[in-house]
Formats: structure tokens, sequence, C-alpha cells
């Protein structure tokens, strides 16, 4: 009777929980198409618990931004605005693009500003994000919230049979955990792991799929956790793209491990499932190795502590829905021909060392070497293939990217994972492995040491510290920081201006590197790398004043500052 | 009165005793209040507002905001709230803008006018455009509080913090609090309350 009383009690109490449980519906971030894209960053606020609202950061959002669309073959123009009051940058993760338009440390948008990159998509189809990249500032700005997917696509994917209908059967899902402090605000320093997980800025989030194959493209947008996927019912699903696109052949597995800053894209078959059925998108967090894994340490307090550390917990309740008029319902048996590289095609090696963290707590280095803003500590040479193996006998584990170029792992110390065969940017490096990658680092080169590419670690927290190097990829010796100045090397007419301010450079062959824009206090308004000046600079938009152009030239380097009127 | 606001203007940058107040820091206890100095800063009706000059108050609310970070500005109808509650009591709601007006457009003085005007603010809402006075009290956010009384003709900081707790309006802490219990002759009994909001940056 006692024993029946006890099985009673918990089933009531378990079904009480089930129904306490209550589910948000996934926010799905709407989207931009075309080739010029406004982003506009800035302070928010949200309404995450009861009470006083959080602070956040957003993206034409209040958490969060868009997802941008955009074609291979496409020259994309982004219009930055940061309307934080901090400074900031945007990086675009996972872009094949020239140094000076890649958002990273060294491309700084002042408070205030409009920053105006643009570059040609080069690549395949593929998932990327965006987010700020400013040394230190890191953690916290993506943190607030900032950052946001891009899509890239291409005529090979798109003659693929495969689910591509945003927001129905193609899910973009940002996964990272936040830690609150007592007045509802995240913590935004000293602590590494969030309490509480949101998927697209959602907790608890459902989302309704149809019963067929869905395409979810996952992003590891945390801090410091790494996320063990997998489904509640342990099912196989199958594994399409990697950080860099495609991969040739779908990869069936049932968990993937997703390091911060990863990317995949999953096919998930729902047709054999009945329509109102659920089925939870888990991680898989629980015993994983303490000293290697990020969330895996026991605690629940303190810097590395959290609520979700070495836990199973639910990312997102999938409810079943009907079919829809075209569903996918069989997997491709091709997806692409990528050609990987391999170390017989190296013709350079390099070896990074993790370093640090020594004692325990201490700061992570690469080499040996804390980030040096003005250091670059590698250079390879245009078209160059090489193998870079990174080693890590230190105590803990950690996501090494690198910016400009996709790479193939090729070796790793407890074997390759399945799903680690494509194109990759983020690799995770466990406690005592050493992986090894190639890469080419094609189409750009740029000597100029004011505006490097990166390689760090992805945990916000191990970047901000200093785990990051500094890259150029060059065709020639080493530009100097700046050369004498030139004076006069270009001229503005006509002064004063209405509409359009022509800047002609006496030197044909020289050219415009970098462009500020500012009002007559100093105050920038306006940057832009490489600015194309063949039909003048539109200033019809400003206020009439004197403002203050500094151009920096392609051949000397150096900038030139002058004065003009608007009428 | 040049004279007088080159004192005030001394004291300021000499007088200060101020050591240990932060975004986070916590004043220990009410004893251990802090002296600050007089400051003249510009009002957005164009005329300058003297602390000195605060001949009938008992103390001031001063609250720093800016024009656009969230979180201060969903504190505007709270601070004309104050204002027309402690007012008249000897608490002016006073308010100063410490942002970068050279790096950040929006926060220049035309722009405090216009959200002085769009807010119907019934309080002062001054430009410390030199970024001094937010300095001395080493103020970290927007909105952050504190509530001064004075007392020998000194200024002491007897709160400092949220505004409130962000919460209902039954909760009466922060700002509201500080200033009932100051006005019944009692010690402030929560002297300190963590401030959130956008961070200052201060122009190197």
């Amino acid at each position: 009777m006692k024993t029946n009383l006890l099985i009673l009690c918990t089933l009531l109490l378990s079904v009480g929980a089930a129904m306490g449980q209550t589910y948000n519906d996934l926010w799905i971030p709407d989207t931009l198409s075309g080739t010029r894209f406004n982003l506009e960053l800035k302070d928010t606020l949200r309404q995450f618990r009861s009470g006083t609202k959080t602070i956040t950061g957003g993206i034409n959002h209040d958490f969060w931004g868009p997802t941008l669309m955009m074609n291979k073959g496409d020259n994309v123009r982004m219009f930055v605005r940061n309307k934080l009051n901090d400074s900031s940058t945007v990086h675009w993760h996972g872009m094949h693009l020239p140094a000076v338009m890649d958002g990273g440390p060294h491309q700084i948008i002042p408070p205030g500003t409009l920053w105006s990159p643009y570059w040609k998509i080069m690549q395949k189809a593929a998932t990327l994000w965006y987010h700020p990249h400013l040394h230190e500032m890191a953690q916290k700005q993506v943190t607030l919230g900032l950052g946001g997917f891009i899509y890239i696509r291409d005529a090979e994917e798109r003659a693929l049979n495969l689910p591509r209908t945003y927001g129905l059967d193609d899910i973009p899902m940002a996964i990272g955990s936040r830690k609150f402090s007592g007045n509802n605000q995240f913590l935004t320093a000293n602590a590494a792991y969030g309490d509480y997980v949101f998927v697209n800025g959602t907790e608890n989030a459902k989302v309704s799929l149809p019963k067929q194959y869905v395409r979810l493209r996952l992003l590891n947008s945390d801090i410091a956790r790494g996320y063990n996927v997998g489904f509640s019912d342990n099912r196989n699903f199958y594994v399409i793209a990697t950080d860099g696109g495609l991969v040739n052949t779908p990869i069936q597995t049932n968990r993937v491990i997703l390091m911060i800053g990863e990317r995949v894209e999953i096919l998930v078959d729902l047709s054999n499932d009945a329509v109102g059925a659920t089925l939870d998108l888990k991680a898989y967090n629980s015993g994983q190795n303490q000293l290697s894994f990020p969330g895996a340490e026991n605690q629940t307090q303190g810097q590395f502590g959290s609520l979700l550390n070495n836990r199973d917990f639910n990312l997102v309740r999938i409810n079943v829905s009907a079919q829809t008029a075209n569903p996918v319902l069989t997997v491709p048996t091709t997806l692409t021909n990528n050609v990987y590289w391999t170390a017989a095609n190296a013709t350079v090696n390099r070896t990074i060392r993790v370093t640090g963290g020594q004692p325990p707590g201490g700061l992570f280095t690469l080499d040996n070497r804390a980030y040096g803003f003005n250091r670059i500590d590698q250079t390879v040479n245009l078209d160059a293939t090489e193998k870079w193996t990174i080693t890590n006998n230190q105590v803990f584990g950690h996501a090494f990217h690198i910016h400009d170029i996709e790479f193939k792992i090729i070796s790793r110390t407890s074997g390759l994972k399945t799903y680690e065969n494509g194109w990759k940017d983020v690799v995770y490096i466990p406690r005592n492995e050493s992986i090894s990658f190639v890469a080419k680092f094609d189409d750009f080169a740029d000597s100029d040491p004011d505006h490097p590419y990166m390689y760090h670690c992805h945990l916000a927290n191990h970047e901000d510290e200093g785990m990051m190097g500094q890259f150029l990829v060059t065709t020639t010796t080493a530009i100097p920081r700046e050369l004498a100045a030139a004076d006069n090397y270009f001229e503005l007419s006509p002064n004063p201006v209405s509409e359009r301010l022509n800047v002609t450079f006496p030197d044909p062959s020289n050219t415009p590197y970098y462009l500020i824009l500012r009002a007559a206090n100093g105050r920038t308004i306006m940057m832009s790398p490489k600015p194309i000046l063949t039909n003048g600079l539109d200033v019809s938009w400003l206020p009439a004043g004197v403002y203050i152009l500094q151009i920096r030239d392609t051949k000397n380097r150096s900038w030139t500052t002058k004065r003009f009127v608007k009428q | 009165m040049q004279l007088r606001s080159w004192i005030a203007f001394y004291i300021l940058l000499t007088g200060l005793l101020i050591s240990s107040v932060g975004g986070y820091s916590q004043i220990p206890n009410s004893k251990s209040r802090i002296l600050i100095g007089d400051f003249r800063l510009r009002d957005v009706n164009g005329s300058f507002y003297d602390l000195s000059e605060s001949h009938n108050a008992k103390g001031v609310i001063l609250v720093f905001i800016c024009n656009h970070c969230p979180m201060a500005r969903s504190y505007y109808g709270t601070l004309n709230s104050l204002q027309a509650r402690f007012g008249n009591l000897g608490y002016p709601v006073i308010a100063i803008n410490p942002m970068d007006s050279v790096q950040y457009e929006e926060e220049s003085w035309d722009q405090m006018r216009l959200v002085a005007k769009s807010g119907k603010f019934n309080f002062p809402y001054l430009q410390d455009i030199n970024q001094v006075v937010a300095q001395r009290l080493k103020v970290s956010y927007t909105p952050e509080a504190f509530v001064l009384t004075k007392a020998m003709k000194l200024w002491t900081v007897s709160y400092h913090g949220a505004i409130d707790d962000g919460l209902s309006s039954k909760h009466k802490s922060g700002i509201e609090k500080a200033v009932s219990e100051l006005l019944s002759h009692k010690p402030v009994s929560m002297p300190n309350m963590p401030a959130a909001g956008c961070a200052v940056y201060y122009r190197k």
C-alpha cells in the first residue's frame, strides 16, 4: 500500500512537473536579403525575467540580429551603424574576404559611426554568422546578444532536394547560455558559463516542425560552453554541412559535439513521428571530461560554476506538425564534391602551441605570448597551402578558430570525428590532443600590419584574456606601418560642396585604402575601407558645416587630412 | 559671481575626499558618508545650475542619465514622480548627463533639450560636458543615483546606486526609501543598491 502511494505520489509529481513546464515559441530571426545590408547595433532592453528588464545588445532587434541571406557571386556592401555607447566591431565569421573588411579587433567602429565594408561572396553555400570582435570586450558584447546568422546560398546547393524554406523546414538555432545578477542583468565578467540556456534568445524554446525531413542549422554562440547535441530518443540524424558548407555525403550520427563558434547543418527525419508527438533536442553534457570539456565542471558556483554544468538539459522542444505541400522525404546520397587538401599539398608547416593556464585559473596564451595588437605572429604567402598543427598539452580544452579561410582537419590525436569530415573554421582541441589542418590562403593578400587576420580560441573569455594571434597574407615584403607622409596626395573639389565631393589623386596609380569622415569636433561619422570614389563621395546627407576627411593611401599607407565645407 | 564659480570649481577639483564610490562599490554603512564639492553645470534651459546655490534644499536627488540608453529612458517618468513628491520637501531631483558628447552625437546639448521637452522633465537636466562631476563621483552607469544631504554647508552621499529595484511600485526601495527615511530623520537603512545600465565611457 505504501509502495503504491509512493508510486502514485511520484507519478503525480512528475505529471505536475511536466504540466508546470511552460515553453516559449522559438524566435526565428527575420531575414535581410539583397546586396546592401543595414545593421544597427544598439543598447536595448528585454523582459527575460519578471521584474527588472535585462539590458541587452541587439542588431535591428532587442537581442541578436537578422539572418543575412547572401548568394555566391554577389557583391555585398554592409552599412553597420554602431548606436551602442561603446566601440565595437562586427566580424563576418567564416567569410572569405579581405582582412581590412573582416571586422576583427582592428576594424573598430566608434559609437555613432557608420562602417561600410564590402566584398564579393566567393565561397560555397554555408551557414556563417556575425558577431563583435573587439579585443577584451568580446565576452561582454556577445553576452549582451550582439550577433546573427548569415546564410550563403549557391546554385549547387539549390539544385539539391534539401529543406530550405526558412523558418518552416530550415531553422536557424543559435545556442547560448546566460547567467543573471540579482537585478536580472547579464553577468558579463567572471562568469564563463550561463545558468540558463537560450536558443535564438528564447528560454525553454518550442517549435512546430512538419512531419518530414527538417534541416536545423545549429550554431554554438555561447561564451564558453560546449554542447554535445542529440535527440531525446537517441535517433540518428544526418550532418549535411560543417562550418564551411556541405559535406560530400551525409554523415549519420546521433551526437555532435559543437564547440563555441562551430556550426553544423543537420537533417532529422520526422516523417515517422505522429502529428502531435514531441521530441527534444538536447545537450547531453553530463559525464564529459571535466578537465577538458567546457561546462563539464562539477561546481554550480563561482567563475566556472553553472547550474547547467555536467548536466543533460533540453535545448528545444519539437512538436511534430502536419506535413507541408512539398515535403523532403529522402536524404540525397551525394551533396557536393569537395576536393580536400592533404598533408602532401602543404608546402609550409607551422605549429601553434596552447600555453598558459597555469596555475589553474591562469591566463591562456598561444606560443607563450599574450595577444599583441601591434605584433604580427605569422606571415603567410598568398596562395600557399599550409599545414597548421595546434598542440594542447595544457589543463583545458579550446576551440581554435582562424579567419580568412576554411580548412580541412587531417589528423586528431584521438581520431577524427566522422562529422568533422568537411570544411571547418573552428576545431575543438581537448586537453592532451593535437590536431592538424591544411588550408590554402588564396585570393586576398594585404601586407598592411594595421589590418591583419586573427587566429584564436573562440571561448570569448580566453580570447579576451589574450589567447589570440595575428597573421598577414602577403605577396611582397611587409609594408611598414607608415612611410613618410606624402603631402597633398589627394585633392577635394568643389569646396564648399553640396552634393558630391570629388576626390582626385595626383598619382593615378595610387588609391584610397581607408577613409574616415569626421565632424569638425573630431567625432567619427563614417569609416570606409578601400572606398570606391570614382563617382566622388556623396555628402548630400550631411548637415551644413565643416568636416574633416582623412584618407590613408594604398601606396604610402600614410594618412592625409583635408577639411571641406558642406553647404 | 565669477569669483564664486571659480571657488566652486576649485572646491570641485581639490576639496574632494571621494575615494571609493564606484558603480558596484558599496558604502559599508551610512556612517561612512562621503563629502562632495559643489559643481556648476549648464541646464537644458540655458542657465547654469550651481549646487552651492541650493540654499533651501535639505539635500538633492542627483541622478546620472542620458539620452540614448534604454534603461535610463525607462526612468524618465519615475524621475518626474520623484521630483513631484520630494521637490517641495527639500529634496529636488537634479539629472546630469555624463556621456561623451564629442563622440556620441545623440548626447549633445541640443538633443538633451529635445529629450527634456518630450519627457516633460520637471527637473533640471544638466550637461557634464567635460565629464568632471561624473569622474569625481566615479559614475559607471546611466542611470546611477546619489542622494546627497547637506549639513554645515557640506554635501555628503547618503544613498548611492539604482533608482529603485525595478519591481512594482509596492517596493519602496532605492531613492524613495532613502529620502523618506531622511525626511523622517531616520538613518538610511539601505544606503546602496547595485546600479545597472549603459556604461559611461570617459573621454581620454
